[in-house]
């Protein structure tokens, strides 16, 4: 991107279209369809400083009083090419740091795609993946500033209609430039079918190898900085590092079976655990560790007859894999390791959250659903996380009723069971293992085939961290525009953490959807809490203010 | 299927032969007996720690901090800015560290994405996001800024009068060479062995020694301009004064003073600290 002046790359991608609907109209012969598509999204923050909650202190609460985000996606196909471009836009954005404000605009993300014949054809900015991401993942998530597509190329062999082989070379995105670092990837991946139609199974195997190389100035750091160590801890240093996969679904019957193994070659990683020997033989938290890693993942699943059973395990020992090793927080993963906790979406019920432990965690979990009828099922999820040295980091026990009554109403009811290590998850040193008891409940009614209403609430029981919760909420829907939420959070019961001062989280929601197009307007009071996407957590501090947000497709 | 095989086994065996690299060497600043060669450079540099009481990670790096400032000698000068959300003091905490200067620099030096987190010569490295650096970062950055000259010498000299606590401090700025473009000057006050609650790994701790705190600044957070032209050979001298407070122990207190660029570029030509006791 910075090797490449704005203006030529948007000129270059506007001529290729405008070259894609010369070509399309002069060959008649040519029975390619132009094809233009896109969405967008828009969020726009109007910040009200609230000290009760911690909404203070930072730069759009003191100063800049407004921020906003908003991302541009065009994709247009024509003549076997398929290019597309986005626009991204951070305006006084808390996205890329909680803590800070960052400002910038400009092309995002655009690539050009063609196949000739069998060979596949892709350069610009690439999503991509290798098995399910545990050595290479190049992906978006929006709403935790992630954004690690590959600038580079790719090209894919259709060895058979069923067996392709893979590689790509480039740099890791970062906002509107790349790391330094080149990584360059190959896989290849089949599909296996028994020629009797009657036979039941398939296999879907593959392989792939990452390798990742440092430039030269974060190696002199990394050298500058191992050279301050002490001669005990004092380690090596490589250019390159090396990934390497094995994995493949077996599906026989009702059953899929999923199983991925992954080694990588030593590599310094950052340690904020790990003791330190000073020069004055005093000792401090947090130093450079060299070591190889792997990671093992299974999932097996069932579905037949009502009946859905998931059960997946990972083992993960020092598997972590940034582009450099001075990266911190959400920034610089190359890989994505498969989070295996329940995804919550009730508010408190979600409140806590098991981020991936990168550096060492043995992951059970078991999903079960059964459905008596098609009026009344039940779902029990169970997981438990503890490190490799078996300390308890995560259980969550969930267990949800449904029934539906014609199609006038609709319950649900349950109970959530968590406990949580505070101390690893959030670093908080010294505090206990958060404890909680949570019953939910939604209720779902339908007036007519127009109006409905939905009431959710959830109370959640601890005597760790913040103390008891309450949650409620009510969602008066219009079919087909409008949708009105009134929601509450309240901190009964508050523990010290408060001063024994109890918090209220109120938030007014307005949607309207006309289309493809929705729109909403709402007054926050955001709670302090991790978010994650897929495992991949953050601290969010506490929201106080206004938000308008457009999203479009087209 | 066998083709395919052996073209990835192929494949691999070329990826490990490339492993088969020159890997850098790594020499040992740290090693017991051996002596630290100070590299011949008039340039000092400046580690801007931001801190707060409430930040448990924060003393790993503090500790961080005084190994590398006994590695590096007075070639390297550490303040430590108590600022953000960790650094409201605790209902116990004998003061409150943070002081609007603090506050404003850490809006104006990029504000952390995490703790401990540091600015170092209020440079934007290469390859980094933004100025502030994880504590991975420091030691290494730190040693890349050594060896450089610096075209301006800074004679600071301090004058403290122990009965009314009237500190004045008088800089002059002697150009090595002639320099156009804008500059601006600033002048902290800290102090050490200050005593008070820290959060640790190990909970909250009364008598934790907090060092080199940010007590004042003599100028505005971003500095003042210096209007005189870097001739060489014309000596620019700045004189400022303050009352310490009562409550501060002089005999562990210091002063920075920083010549540092403006606009994008907040980096800092030179930086030089003395002692009230000295």
């Amino acid at each position: 991107m910075k090797n490449l002046p704005l203006l030529i790359k948007v000129t270059a991608i506007l001529l290729l279209i405008a070259l894609g609907n010369q070509l399309a109209a002069q060959n008649d012969q040519q029975q390619d369809v132009s094809r233009l598509s896109g969405n967008f999204q828009s969020t726009a923050s109007f910040y009200i400083p609230d000290s009760a909650i911690g909404a203070v202190g930072q730069p759009q609460y003191d100063r800049q009083l407004y921020g906003a985000d908003a991302w541009l996606q065009l994709n247009y196909s024509n003549w076997g090419f398929d290019v597309g471009v986005r626009f991204d836009l951070f305006n006084n954005s808390q996205l890329l740091n909680p803590n800070g404000s960052y400002t910038a605009q400009g092309i995002g993300r655009w690539f050009i795609k063609k196949q000739v014949k069998k060979l596949g054809l892709s350069v610009g900015y690439l999503y991509d993946q290798i098995g399910s991401g545990i050595i290479f993942r190049a992906y978006e998530a929006r709403g935790l500033a992630i954004d690690n597509a590959l600038y580079g190329a790719r090209a894919t062999y259709d060895l058979t209609p069923n067996w392709q082989l893979k590689a790509f070379t480039g740099l890791q995105k970062r906002q509107f430039d790349t790391y330094a670092a080149v990584i360059k990837g190959f896989s290849a991946e089949g599909f296996i079918q028994p020629k009797d139609e009657k036979a039941r199974w398939s296999l879907a195997p593959g392989i792939g190898i990452v390798g990742r190389t440092l430039d030269d100035q974060t190696v002199n750091t990394l050298v500058n900085t191992i050279a301050t160590y002490d001669v005990v801890d004092s380690i090596g240093a490589r250019y390159n590092t090396y990934a390497f996969t094995l994995y493949n679904t077996l599906t026989a019957g009702d059953f899929s079976w999923y199983v991925e193994g992954a080694y990588k070659t030593g590599e310094a990683y950052f340690d904020p655990f790990a003791i330190k020997t000073n020069r004055d033989g005093s000792t401090s938290l947090g130093k450079l560790g060299f070591s190889d890693g792997n990671i093992l993942y299974t999932s097996l699943s069932y579905a037949g007859n009502g009946l859905g059973i998931n059960l997946d395990a990972k083992r993960t020992e020092k598997f972590t894999f940034r582009v450099d090793p001075f990266q911190t927080g959400v920034q610089g993963f190359m890989n994505y390791l498969p989070a295996l906790t329940r995804i919550n979406t009730n508010r408190l019920n979600a409140y806590y959250n098991a981020a991936i432990q990168e550096l060492g965690e043995l992951a059970f979990q078991a999903d079960i659903t059964y459905a008596f009828s098609r009026k009344l099922r039940f779902n029990v999820n169970v997981s438990r996380i503890d490190n490799l040295s078996n300390e308890l980091l995560y259980r969550e026990y969930h267990f949800e009723g449904f029934y539906k009554y014609k199609r006038k109403w609709t319950l649900s009811a349950g109970v959530q069971v968590q406990n949580y290590n505070q101390e690893v998850y959030e670093v908080k040193p010294g505090v206990p293992i958060v404890k909680t008891f949570t019953p939910f409940a939604e209720f779902l009614y339908k007036f007519n085939r127009k109006k409905s209403i939905r009431i959710e609430s959830q109370v959640m029981l601890t005597d760790q961290d913040f103390g008891n919760w309450l949650f409620g909420l009510v969602e008066f829907n219009v079919a087909p525009h409008w949708s009105f939420t009134v929601s509450e959070m309240y901190n009964f019961s508050p523990t010290k953490r408060t001063d024994g001062v109890a918090l209220s989280y109120p938030r007014v929601d307005v949607f309207y959807t006309s289309g493809a197009n929705r729109y909403s307007l709402s007054f926050v009071k955001q709670v302090q809490g991790i978010v994650c996407a897929g495992g991949v957590c953050r601290l969010e501090p506490s929201f106080s203010g206004v938000r308008l947000s457009v999203n479009s497709s087209f | 299927m066998k083709n395919i095989f052996k073209l990835f086994l192929l494949l691999c065996l070329a990826g490990f032969w490339s492993c088969d690299e020159n890997s850098p060497t790594i020499p040992c600043l740290s090693c017991e007996g051996d002596e630290v060669t100070i590299e011949p450079t008039d340039k000092k540099i400046l580690v801007e720690e931001f801190t707060g009481v409430r930040c448990v990670n924060c003393p790993a790096g503090s500790a961080e901090i005084e190994n590398l400032l006994d590695i590096h000698g007075e070639q390297l000068i550490a303040v430590s800015i108590h600022a953000g959300f960790f650094s409201a003091p605790y209902a116990n905490s004998k003061e409150d560290y943070t002081i609007p200067e603090g506050t404003a620099l850490e809006g104006f030096l990029d504000s952390p994405l995490g703790y401990p987190t540091a600015v170092i010569d209020r440079k934007l490295f290469e390859n980094q996001d933004d100025r502030q650096l994880s504590q991975s970062a420091w030691a290494g950055l730190i040693q890349e800024e050594k060896g450089q000259l610096s075209p301006l010498v800074l004679d600071l000299s301090l004058n403290f009068d122990e009965a009314s606590r009237e500190l004045t401090a008088t800089t002059k700025i002697q150009p090595a060479e002639t320099l156009t473009g804008d500059y601006r000057y600033s002048v902290m006050v800290i102090e050490s062995g200050i005593k008070d609650v820290q959060l640790t790994p190990e909970g909250e701790i009364d008598d934790y020694e907090h060092k080199h705190v940010l007590r004042d600044m003599m100028t505005p957070f971003d500095g003042e301009a210096i209007d005189e032209n870097f001739t060489v050979g014309v000596v620019i001298e700045k004189e400022h004064q303050m009352t310490v407070p009562d409550g501060w122990n002089s005999a562990k207190m210091s002063v920075i003073v920083l010549v540092h660029q403006t606009g994008d570029s907040k980096e800092i030509v030179q930086v030089e600290e003395k002692s009230l006791a000295d």
